[in-house]
């Protein structure tokens, strides 16, 4: 039971659709799920956290004043300066289906205002709060953050290797003798998962009718 | 003017630019693909959320890939509000710079104000809402230039407020609210818009309507958008246009105007509305120029405050080079995290090394030395690649065959640096002198000599790969002499060794480096007690076809024997390495070393697992392939060793060259100087020592 099919997923995919359009948390597809591996969840973080220390700079400045720019009003009474001080991050969190390992798989990146990337680090740093940092071993090794290229993107992403997922979804499972169905593998794979890297799941979720 | 200082004029909070980095891989694709030279203004989209949750957060606009993509609608989710945006990429800096930002934003202005002029804004308000974004890609640096201006026409010039703005929660009670909210969404789900007219009927309550609407709207009503702006007393900049638009067609309804900046957040699946704006207009303030158009601004500023442009540096998640460092690193650390927590990576990074031989064995120990992050390594050989090397050896093709040959030296360093351009390679075109081997240009040889020192002075492990024995001794003497650890590989038809010498301090004329062995020793052996390569023979190096030991037989071997003791030479490295002893590491000469590596580990309380993470540290490896044997013997240094003694050491650290070029037209003299000459004298035989598969390894 540690790992999923892909109609299985599906499955999962489509119940947190229906319960994310309810409370409009924003998760939504990307891609096909009518084609086998053709589509992945997707969700932009859902408010951006100030962790970002400025990116890095090279020897020359990051910043071009232009004293050319004459504007009408280079201090303009009508607006007020945004707060400078605060450098926000961004995110972005995809459920992608693994082929080789049958699981679900949690790619994320998150980036400073400018586009430019956190490393690992950082984002754990950054993305676990200190009470929702995994003690036990398990979840230590969970914590391992891989660099990834996105399967369908193309681009450097982070992901928790899939290769322990079956292994911690048996163990989740414990003594629960039942087969649990798609919807709750999933969720109990998302919730589990997912708060690990910043990316809270609404107990709404469980409420399977 | 009275009214100016009777009540307050409204500050709008622009927009702050957010760019996610897949915008920035689109660019880099858009540019190559489709844009190439072209720095035609392009049509791109963007969008702004009204849900930001905290009074800190900037009201951001963003763009992402979809940017560049139509069905851009799908993923800005429930909140998002789509914008028009004009992308510019120059292709060069000067470009960049040079681009009249007034006349740019001035271009936009105009736009805005002829859809305000012809009402269009009024059926379709989100024209009133648009960014231009100037780029400039430096791709071989993988750096972004980049300026955002959010246009907003100065039209009224001032807003001035009847008081301070309230929000929704502390006006109107919980019922009230969800009925507006009611009212928004029915409003949403039939109009979309992002800009309404709210009608309050005392009677019927809320009811939404589209903008055009408020013309014939007689109630109370507020004119009501979606506010990308969090904080408590300022709306986001769409109200400026929108403000804008309604100036121009319903002048008479401005004071004492409501407008609503719509806050609709969702948190944890509970949905709030009550952080929204209401701002009542007392008052406006017309520009005093009559022109025909109003001026525009909205340039963004820079981090320092200013008006400026920004720069990105994206080589960490762009660069190839940079990308493949990185992965590899991470590759590694997966193996830290996941198993072995207490392995110190960067020690194996950090070790630079010197691989005499680019042969077969030298191409495996440095593709596994790579495999394990080392980023330094030198080959040091002096022959050329031929038409039989590549199958066998790993860095070379057919094509570094041709023209009689690359200098396989400088040829495995370039391949190393193909196969990974974070290597730090070098070829060092070098014939090793050897004893035995009459030197004709004593120049050249004494240069060569230097040469060697040099180089493995300047590395921390020596890799002892070439293919015959006397080639051995001048690095096994030369690394002793400095202190450094050397690994030893040496293959049979189907046997091998693989042993780590023992390693010592730099010579030291003050200190005793080594002494005679006591006899039989108990329990491990340090690592500085252990012996060289040399150490258990009782013959001087010289003419290698005497000589029988497995290693020498010649270079035909079964092709696998190669890897596997190339791969266990850079594990014992990396076994040394992690111990907290280094070098000095136990080996031990117990009969329990001389079993296989399984029956070790299978002991737990064994003395050699308890150092290195990665388990026992041997002397030596002998493997036996035709019975698939491995054996760990450890013996102890000789104190007539003719390349590590004391004796020998001393004499060269006194003379120099002038001893090996001694030793090089007669090797016998290192039988003298190392006191085996006596010692043959003494002995009438020996015997073999830690061989116990002797009698079945025949010749």
């Amino acid at each position: 039971m540690g790992n999923i099919t892909w109609e299985e997923f599906v499955v999962g995919v489509r119940h947190v659709l229906a319960v994310s359009d309810s409370i409009g948390d924003g998760w939504h597809v990307r891609g096909s799920l009518e084609e086998h591996g053709g589509g992945y969840l997707a969700k932009r973080m859902d408010y951006p956290v100030a962790i970002g220390e400025p990116s890095e700079r090279t020897a020359e400045d990051a910043t071009i004043d232009h004293d050319s720019v004459t504007e009408p009003y280079e201090n303009d009474p009508c607006s007020i300066d945004p707060d400078s001080s605060f450098r926000p991050v961004y995110g972005e969190f995809h459920v992608l289906y693994s082929l080789a390992h049958a699981v679900p798989t949690l790619y994320l990146r998150a980036w400073r205002r400018d586009g430019s990337c956190l490393e690992a680090q950082e984002l754990w740093r950054g993305l676990t709060a200190a009470e929702r940092r995994p003690s036990s071993d398990e979840s230590e090794r969970l914590r391992s953050l891989t660099q990834q290229e996105h399967p369908f993107l193309g681009e450097p992403w982070y992901h928790l290797h899939p290769c322990r997922t079956a292994d911690l979804m048996d163990q989740i499972a414990g003594n629960d003798v039942d087969r649990v169905d798609a919807k709750r593998y999933f969720i109990r794979w998302m919730s589990t998962v997912a708060p690990l890297v910043g990316c809270p799941v609404s107990h709404h979720y469980a409420s399977f009718r | 003017m009275t009214s100016e200082e009777s009540g307050k004029i409204l500050q709008f909070l622009p927009f702050s630019s957010v760019i996610s980095s897949s915008f920035w891989h689109k660019l880099t694709q858009m540019k190559i693909d489709v844009y190439a030279l072209s720095d035609e203004p392009v049509d791109i989209t963007g969008y702004y959320t009204n849900q930001s949750a905290s009074s800190r957060l900037p009201a951001c606009l963003n763009v992402d890939y979809s940017s560049f993509e139509n069905h851009h609608a799908s993923v800005v989710g429930r909140n998002g509000i789509l914008c028009q945006g004009l992308l510019q990429n120059t292709n060069t800096f000067e470009a960049f710079k040079d681009i009249n930002k007034q006349s740019a934003i001035n271009k936009c202005g105009e736009q805005i104000w002829n859809d305000i002029l012809t009402g269009a804004a009024l059926l379709n308000p989100s024209l009133l809402t648009r960014f231009l974004l100037l780029t400039f890609a430096d791709l071989k640096k993988y750096q972004f230039y980049y300026w955002f201006a959010f246009p907003t026409l100065v039209f009224p010039s001032k807003i001035i407020l009847r008081e301070e703005p309230k929000e929704l929660d502390k006006m109107f009670t919980k019922e009230e609210l969800h009925q507006l909210q009611q009212a928004y969404d029915q409003y949403k789900t039939t109009c979309g818009q992002s800009a309404f007219v709210v009608e309050k009927n005392p009677e019927l309550g809320f009811k939404c309507h589209p903008l055009k609407e408020l013309a014939n709207l007689k109630d109370t009503t507020w004119v009501g958008f979606c506010d990308p702006s969090s904080l408590p007393t300022n709306p986001g900049w769409p109200l400026r246009n929108l403000l804008a638009l309604i100036t121009y067609h319903y002048k008479e309804r401005l004071a004492g105007l409501s407008v609503l900046c719509w806050r609709d957040e969702v948190r944890d699946g509970q949905r709030r509305i009550g952080s929204s704006l209401l701002i009542e207009i007392k008052d406006v303030v017309y520009p005093t120029e009559n022109e025909n158009i109003p001026k525009c601004l909205g340039w963004e500023k820079n981090e320092r405050g200013k008006l400026g442009a920004r720069m990105v540096n994206l080589s960490n998640s762009m660069d190839p080079e940079r990308l493949a460092n990185s992965a590899v690193d991470l590759n590694l650390k997966l193996m830290k995290w996941r198993l072995l927590p207490e392995l110190n990576l960067d020690v194996v990074q950090n070790t630079k090394c010197l691989l005499l031989g680019a042969g077969t064995l030298g191409c495996y120990v440095a593709r596994t030395l790579m495999a394990w992050g080392v980023r330094h390594i030198t080959f040091i050989d002096n022959g050329r690649v031929s038409y039989s090397n590549p199958v066998r050896q790993s860095l070379y093709t057919f094509k570094d065959c041709l023209n009689g040959g690359q200098a396989k030296a400088e040829s495995a360093a370039n391949s190393l640096r193909e196969i990974f351009p974070g290597m730090i390679s070098r070829g060092i075109d070098l014939r090793i002198p050897m004893p035995g081997h009459y030197v004709t240009d004593a120049e050249e040889v004494e240069k060569d000599v230097q040469l060697l020192a040099d180089a493995i002075n300047e590395h921390d492990v020596v890799f002892l790969l070439t293919d015959t024995r006397e080639s051995r001794w001048l690095p096994s003497m030369l690394s002793a002499y400095l202190g450094k650890l050397v690994i030893n590989a040496a293959l049979g038809f189907d046997t091998y060794l693989v042993m780590r010498h023992g390693q010592r301090e730099p010579w030291n004329p003050g200190q005793v480096q080594s002494e005679k062995s006591k006899g039989v020793m108990r329990g491990a052996l340090v690592g500085r007690q252990l012996g060289c390569y040399f150490c258990n023979d009782v013959v001087a190096p010289g003419d290698s076809t005497k000589d029988r030991t497995l290693d020498q037989q010649c270079t035909v071997t079964r092709p696998g024997i190669s890897l596997i003791a190339s791969g266990l030479a850079v594990e014992l490295m990396v076994s040394v390495l992690q111990h907290p002893e280094g070098g000095n590491a136990s080996a031990e000469i117990s009969t329990a070393a001389m079993t296989t590596v399984q029956q070790h580990q299978q002991e737990p309380d064994n003395k050699g697992i308890s150092g290195s993470p990665l388990g026992v540290v041997p002397h030596s490896i002998r493997g036996f392939l035709h019975r698939h044997q491995q054996v760990l013997p450890a013996t102890e240094a000789f104190y007539n060793c003719t390349a590590c003694s004391p004796l020998v050491l001393k004499r060269y650290a006194e003379e120099g060259y002038a001893f090996l070029s001694e030793v090089f037209n007669n090797p016998d003299c290192l039988e003298q100087v190392s006191g085996l000459a006596d010692l043959h004298k003494d002995i009438a035989s020996i015997e073999d020592w830690d061989y116990p598969e002797s009698e079945e390894s025949n010749d």
